[in-house]
């Protein structure tokens, strides 16, 4: 270099300045990029992050799933239809424009519209109509009484004007109430946030959020271990876990998450119209084991869709024991004994033959396989199908499978882990289920206000669901955060919400 | 030659009609629908219908291919219908990193399975040779992901050396830039992933540089040369190696073809994002612009390159030539 004088000069300056500026950064890493950044139209988990960062909806759900106030200082149900919001009155828009209930109402009724295409517009329903009272007080009126409503005002309110104006191009061009704005998007590898000046809560200590795409897990945990991330989440490599957590590098916080493993069985199957049948399975299938050797106990075992930590779980609930005499038992009771010792069981001529087929996912091939093991040794011909994610689903949609293994998320309330599962016919019934008492339970659980007698009639529903095994309950799906000592404030959520980050302060790189 | 070159490109446009017809077929034609994919498990079958007519997916399949035809005759290829973004925006935003990659390797390519193979033939059954051939044969069965994810785990964590993942500020705007921090972070991001796309490349491109020179080396020109009392260099270089090679560039082509379209491990586990990257997820969600337009570009890619690699051979061997 001819002039190291003035080079050196230069580079000082540049570190200088960027020392002065001392941006917290926190850089974190997603599994897959967000489908969309309009919260209406939220599908993934990643784009459900996105909506806590850069939105904010009526209420939030805490820790223990309990709606706090967000956008609303307070709410009342004046009548077991009619739910009034106060907003609070300082609020404004990324892009300035304060909000108003009318942009309340909007978001509401853009998302009910059928051709709209949200994918949980089938959670409003209940919401007959909107009215704006004033700019800060807005009225939802139910059709009928709707106990879960509140689980389901955290939606992410938008703007009406720019929304409106915007339409499917609102999705790339965000604007919210939220702590973080959007600076840029690399679709499929980067989004980089910036802190909010004007959020209502007061700017975030953190200045920027850059988040990566990285599909690979390992890859994903290699980069935080490496120090090119900082934060990561569920999905983790299970068997990385207990060395990550005695890491003194690493924060590793755990808890349970929003949704369970399970199979699914195609009740239209006549071998399994049996509930003996369906039993005995069930006892066949060794969670421990599964939960232990597969997951390394980071999915714990599970038994009903009442999860562990959230106010709804009950030990009242019957937990089928790992015991292949009973299930023996049980296929004989129910006529399947091996009469031409072919070392699989038959009843009338008709082997006893079940496909269990899932999506490309090595754990779940793993369990599939470990049940095939199991299930073979006691006479049944199990045989697995593994294939990629579109079919399988548009299978087990239209009926054609035997046994799925398939997972439900997301269910911050009991109404959503069962209603349009269970219900005779319902929307994401599957494998046929129908009890007319489950299904009177059904309503009545979704109109009941009263938490206890509430809770109550979700015990009673998944006492018979387990009885009756339509589902068998295989595992209480585990959420793991990991992240670098500097963040503070980082509150685990089982939702997987990344709400905290608002208020969390970052001192790493 | 120019009516030839003239010709070739003509042909271009029966491929493109052809795979472009493919590909719509095939990718409707196998199970799995986007609309349920959108809607996603708590949609109901009403709210689905509703996104396949307007995703205007409930038309008759030959209204579809001719909307779709007429438009990317047109230049407009759709819109993706998962990410909303304009497919041909998809496309170029995702070629110049995919370029990189498939660039970086095949030069990885030339500069080691070149030579690696003309001295494993000169030196034919020698332990040079047959160590040759034990890294080759190590290359082509070591899976890409396995190395990959080994190679980030000593360079990234163990040794602190290179980056994890990702493209970095990328190599080709960082040289349009002429910066030379950020090309050295571009060349940094960009040394995993080129070396790991690499590998199969190399070990199959040494072993059939090995064979053809040895074949060539074997023939009576060769040994006419030798009697003549040229130097072995000349006789290698400009003898041997210069016929051994025709087949070899044949290879290259092809293979920087699957490298463009097929670096979709690689692209996967270092968190690249090139096209083959974009055109698997769009077949795993079914999202059919941006699986059609993907590959069309991928088709008229490759057989842009045959076409060059064709072109070539004239230039190589004085005595083909093409009418």
């Amino acid at each position: 270099m001819r002039k190291p004088a003035i080079t050196t000069i230069v580079l000082a300056t540049m570190l200088f300045v960027t020392a002065v500026q001392g941006q917290s950064v926190l850089r974190a890493g997603l599994d897959v990029d967000a489908g969309t950044m309009d919260p209406r139209l939220a599908r993934d988990t990643s784009a459900a992050r996105m909506q806590e960062l850069v939105y904010s909806g009526l209420v939030r759900l805490d820790e223990n799933l309990v709606p706090q106030p967000d956008l609303a200082t307070s709410w009342e149900f004046t009548d077991p239809t009619t739910l009034v919001f106060e907003l609070n009155p300082g609020v404004t828009f990324h892009n300035g424009e304060p909000l108003t209930a009318e942009d309340v109402a909007y978001t509401f009724e853009s998302l009910l519209g059928e051709d709209f295409g949200a994918p949980r517009r089938s959670l409003y329903t209940p919401i007959e109509s909107i009215d704006v009272l004033s700019d800060t007080t807005v009225r939802f009126n139910l059709a009928h009484p709707y106990a879960p409503v509140l689980q389901y005002l955290d939606m992410g309110i938008v703007p009406h004007e720019t929304a409106a104006e915007l339409a499917a191009d609102f999705g790339d061009n965000p604007v919210g109430t939220g702590p973080f704005q959007l600076a840029s998007w690399e679709k499929g590898s980067r989004i980089v946030l910036e802190a909010f000046d004007d959020y209502f809560k007061g700017r975030p200590a953190i200045d920027r959020i850059e988040i990566s795409v990285i599909p690979d897990n390992n890859v994903r945990l290699i980069a935080l271990e490496s120090g090119d991330l900082d934060l990561i989440h569920s999905p983790v490599p299970p068997q990385e876990l207990a060395r990550l957590e005695s890491s003194p590098d690493l924060v590793v916080a755990t808890t349970t998450a929003l949704g369970y493993t399970y199979l699914n069985l195609n009740l239209a199957n006549p071998v399994l119209q049996d509930v003996r049948v369906r039993q005995a399975l069930a006892h066949l299938s060794d969670r421990d084991t599964i939960s232990e050797v597969i997951f390394y106990g980071m999915d714990a075992p599970g038994m009903s869709f009442l999860l562990p930590n959230t106010y709804y779980y009950s030990d009242d609930v019957r937990s089928y024991e790992y015991d292949p005499e009973r299930a023996v038992e049980l296929l004989e009771e129910a006529g399947w004994t091996d009469s031409d010792g072919d070392g699989i069981r038959d009843k009338d001529g008709v082997d006893l033959s079940i496909e269990l087929t899932t999506n490309i996912d090595p754990n779940r091939q793993q369990i599939l396989e470990f049940l095939q093991g199991e299930w073979s040794q006691v006479g049944i011909d199990a045989s697995v199908r593994v294939y990629e994610w579109p079919s399988f689903i548009g299978d087990v949609i239209a009926g054609d499978y035997d046994i799925g293994l398939i997972g439900w998320l997301l269910l911050t309330d009991p109404d959503r882990a069962t209603f349009l599962q269970f219900y005779s016919e319902g929307g994401s019934n599957y494998g046929g289920y129908s009890n007319a008492v489950v299904d009177r339970l059904l309503d009545e659980g979704r109109a009941e206000t009263d938490a206890e007698a509430r809770k109550a009639i979700y015990t009673e529903i998944a006492q018979l669901v387990t009885e009756e095994a339509p589902y068998i309950f295989l595992l209480y799906q585990g959420y793991v955060v990991m992240h670098d000592p500097g963040l503070d404030g980082f509150i685990v959520h089982p939702g997987g919400s990344w709400d905290s980050l608002e208020s969390a302060t970052f001192s790493g790189n | 030659m120019v009516a030839y070159t003239l010709r070739r490109l003509l042909l271009f446009v029966p491929v493109v009609v052809g795979v472009l017809l493919i590909v719509f077929l095939a990718v409707r034609l196998v199970p799995g629908d986007p609309a349920r994919i959108l809607i996603g498990p708590e949609g109901t079958e009403a709210d689905r219908q509703a996104i396949t007519r307007s995703l205007g997916l409930d038309r008759p399949l030959p209204v579809q291919f001719g909307i779709y035809a007429w438009r990317a005759a047109h230049g407009d290829f759709g819109r993706s219908i998962f990410l909303r973004t304009d497919v041909r925006a998809l496309v170029a935003h995702a070629l110049p990193a995919t370029l990189e990659l498939a660039i970086l390797a095949l030069l990885f390519t030339i500069v080691i399975a070149l030579p690696l193979g003309v001295i494993a033939a000169y030196r034919a059954n020698t332990l040079i040779d047959y160590s040759a051939t034990f890294l080759s044969l190590l290359g082509v069965s070591m899976p890409i992901f396995w190395f990959g994810v080994l190679a980030i785990l000593l360079f990234s964590l163990q040794l602190g050396w290179l980056p994890s993942f990702g493209r970095g500020p990328g190599l080709f705007p960082a040289l349009a830039s002429g910066n030379p921090q950020l090309i050295w972070e571009a060349a940094r991001h960009a040394l995993l992933p080129s070396v790991t796309l690499s590998i199969t490349s190399v070990a199959l491109v040494a072993r059939l540089v090995r064979s053809s020179m040895l074949d060539t080396l074997g023939r009576d020109y060769i040994r006419t040369a030798r009697a003549k009392g040229l130097t072995e260099a000349i006789v290698v270089r400009k003898h041997a190696a210069r016929n051994a090679l025709l087949p070899v560039i044949t290879v290259l082509g092809l293979q920087f073809g699957t490298l463009m379209g097929g670096a979709v491990i690689t692209e996967t586990i270092f968190a690249w994002p090139g096209l083959g990257r974009l055109v698997v997820n769009a077949i795993s969600q079914r999202d059919f612009p941006v699986v059609q337009g993907t590959v069309v570009f991928i088709a008229v890619a490759v057989s842009f390159v045959n076409l060059l690699v064709d072109l070539s051979y004239a230039f190589i061997n004085p005595r083909i030539r093409y009418s």
